[in-house]
């Protein structure tokens, strides 16, 4: 096992679909140029057909070299990884500081029965490690072994409060495979729709079609001309009657709501498709996805937040997404976070409330009592931002002797005003012994919930207008992420920040 | 698990409180007075630079372009009289306290801020030395913890021997050597 050893030859095929990505979003933008010489590119069709091979060549062999130059050993407490054709890269990877796990099955490595296994590290995207083409069961057993050794590595570390561990050291012994783990929660595809159809996951189904933007818009504007609609002529050449237009004008965004809308379930079930949440001793492990599998692990204890998130339309539907953050929720894995992070779409609330209890058992993130702020907030919006953008609209109009600009500026005025109450109506936040709890919404509502003693850091903020009212804001940072409770009295804010700093210091409990 | 020689312990939750009220130690005052030399240095190049175009004398400009840059000038006057004014309060409101377990570092000068990092939670401290640091002695230290890039605590204007002191302390400090 401490040999070097190459991943197998199954992973040319996705360093060659690497590739191939690679080069088509490098070569959109000669698309312009491509089709501007069609003509002379059709004449020389046989020197097109040789180039295209070339390249096409020149792509298998880097991704035979990339593969041939790819090796790995696993020791006892590490993984080395030496890998790069021109730019030579060693890894040096200590299982203990490997965050993650995940597996990745793309889908044309479920025939092989292969998956990609990701090793995420604490420090920057650019030291992850990346396995290709291991099967199925090597990586499950090699997940296993890390896994095995870091409880072993944390039954020892004294910091640590053996609260858990021994179970996992034992159940190390068990097999690899799925068998031993307990279902928490499966999706169906209707919870998918439901999903797509409340959150807005198109960005999903377009990140997939990126390389493709430009083609996709061009062949879009030339199928509605082939159904000879012109929508240029349309618009300012014809003799159409107003309300002609405008009832087009509508039935077009419907239908182009409607449109995103399907994309937006086609996205949620791109994305989510087979979801299963699972737990095996403290390790939470959801599996989802229709093209590839992504498989996320989540050690109990990485656990830094609990988010209870509900769009407007979930309000109505009675639909949570549920979240599990653990660190680094801001900077890393910008593109796809999503993917990342353990969220569980558009469950139930009692399904929620189950999952909650099983995570962090005396947690009261629905049932506390939640605090109001300020009054002040409402005040402070309407008066800092609100009135005086309407006054200047309003001073603008009845400079330019605009009348008909009032009555939108008064809209606004109300409108906005009452938004920003029901922003205020959502503000709350409660402390126990153990969590600090923020609620915060617009037309939604999310509930916020992390463990007092994982906190990072703490900040105190006034503002002259604050301090004059004896008001402040405060903002707990921890490695999830940052919440801040506005509008709250100085003295509450204060008592605030010294409990969960008393707790940090004096617990000294390990955050991960 | 040994946790008998914590001190915090016994203080009730009103003792806690004295975060708002506790001393605090200001910056460096050559640090202040740096600071300020080298905004003033910037915004002179910047006015005299615009001035320069306005009365160049190669290539004159039209009446109207002139008055143009009359006003320009009155306004990036006025601008970086507003800046130097209220960089150097905020520099002066700068001040921060060691305690036993964590580090506060106060600033703001009409939004006040105090922002407090616990030992415990400390992932790695860095020191920085500018030239300008370097020719007057000074640094300035960074302490990152698990809260990402966005919350680096920075307390600069220090001087060299007391960042290398604070450095040191925070180092050997058991919460950090324990949980590191």
């Amino acid at each position: 096992m401490d040999n070097w050893q190459r991943v197998s030859k199954v992973s040319i095929l996705d360093f060659f679909v690497k590739n191939v990505i690679a080069f088509v979003s490098g070569a959109v933008y000669s698309i312009p140029v491509i089709w501007a010489s069609s003509d002379t590119l059709k004449d020389n069709m046989q020197y097109v057909v040789m180039g295209a091979s070339a390249i096409v060549a020149l792509l298998a062999i880097s991704s035979f070299l990339q593969y041939y130059f790819f090796k790995y050993r696993l020791k006892e407490d590490n993984i080395e990884i030496h890998a790069g054709v021109i730019f030579k890269k060693h890894l040096d990877l200590p299982f203990t500081r490997i965050q993650n796990v995940k597996l990745i099955t793309p889908v044309y490595f479920r025939p092989f029965d292969y998956t990609i296994m990701e090793l995420d590290t604490a420090g920057s995207v650019k030291n992850e490690a990346k396995l290709v083409a291991v099967p199925v069961a090597r990586a499950n057993e090699m997940k296993q072994h890390i896994l095995e050794y870091q409880a072993i590595a944390q039954a020892f570390d004294a910091t640590d409060p053996a609260d858990d561990t021994g179970e996992s050291v034992e159940a190390g012994s068990g097999e690899a495979d799925t068998k031993n783990e307990k279902l928490l929660n499966q999706r169906s595809i209707v919870d998918l729709v439901i999903h797509g159809l409340t959150n807005n996951r198109v960005f999903i189904f377009l990140a997939m079609l990126a390389p493709m933007a430009d083609n996709i818009f061009e062949y879009a504007d030339e199928f509605l001309l082939s159904f000879g609609l012109d929508v240029k002529g349309f618009l300012f050449e014809s003799q159409h009657p107003w309300w002609q237009l405008s009832l087009y004008l509508i039935a077009s965004l419907i239908v182009a709501y409607i449109f995103v809308m399907l994309l937006s379930i086609l996205g949620s079930i791109i994305a989510f498709y087979g979801y299963k949440l699972t737990k095996r001793d403290n390790n939470y492990i959801q599996r989802s996805g229709l093209l590839s599998i992504h498989e996320v692990v989540m050690k109990k204890p990485r656990l830094q937040m609990i988010v209870r998130q509900q769009d407007w339309l979930d309000v109505i539907i009675k639909r949570i997404n549920l979240k599990f953050e653990q660190m680094g929720g801001i900077e890393r894995h910008k593109q796809n976070s999503l993917r990342n992070k353990l969220m569980v779409p558009s469950i139930k609330d009692d399904e929620c409330e189950a999952l909650v209890a099983d995570v962090w058992p005396s947690n009261q993130l629905t049932s506390i009592n939640y605090k109001a702020i300020s009054k002040r907030f409402i005040v402070r919006g309407v008066g800092l931002f609100i009135t005086p953008i309407t006054l200047i609209i309003c001073v603008i109009a009845a400079l330019n002797q605009q009348w008909i600009l009032i009555p939108p500026a008064v809209v606004f005025f109300l409108v906005a005003s009452i938004l920003i109450w029901c922003r205020w109506k959502r503000w709350g936040y409660a402390i126990d012994d153990e969590f600090v709890y923020v609620r915060k919404g617009l037309l939604g509502v999310n509930y916020y919930c992390f463990a007092i003693e994982k906190t990072q850091m703490v900040k105190f903020k006034q503002s002259i207008f604050l301090r004059r009212h004896k008001l402040c804001h405060v903002n707990f940072v921890t490695a999830a992420s940052s919440l801040t409770i506005p509008c709250i009295a100085q003295d509450i804010g204060w008592h605030l920040l010294s409990v969960s700093l008393h707790k940090v210091e004096s617990l000294k409990k390990s955050w991960m | 698990m040994e946790q008998s020689t914590f001190s915090n312990e016994q203080l009730s939750l009103s003792d806690l409180t004295s975060y708002q009220t506790q001393e605090s130690t200001h910056l460096e005052p050559a640090y202040i007075k740096a600071n300020n030399i080298l905004r003033l240095a910037f915004f002179s190049i910047v006015l005299l630079i615009i001035a320069g175009v306005k009365w160049q004398p190669f290539s004159p400009l039209s009446d109207s372009a002139s008055n143009v840059f009359t006003y320009v000038l009155i306004a990036a006057s006025l601008l970086s009289l507003f800046i130097v004014v209220m960089s150097y309060l905020y520099d002066k409101s700068k001040s921060y306290t060691l305690r036993e377990n964590d580090i506060s570092l106060y600033s703001g000068v009409i939004f006040k801020k105090v922002t407090i990092q616990p030992f415990l939670r400390i992932q790695h401290i860095e020191l920085k030395q500018g030239p300008v640091d370097r020719k007057l002695d000074l640094a300035s230290i960074q302490v990152f913890s698990a809260g990402g890039a966005l919350h680096t605590f920075e307390l600069p204007g220090l001087t060299h021997h007391d960042a290398l002191t604070m450095r040191q302390f925070i180092l050997d400090h058991k919460d950090v050597t324990v949980h590191g």
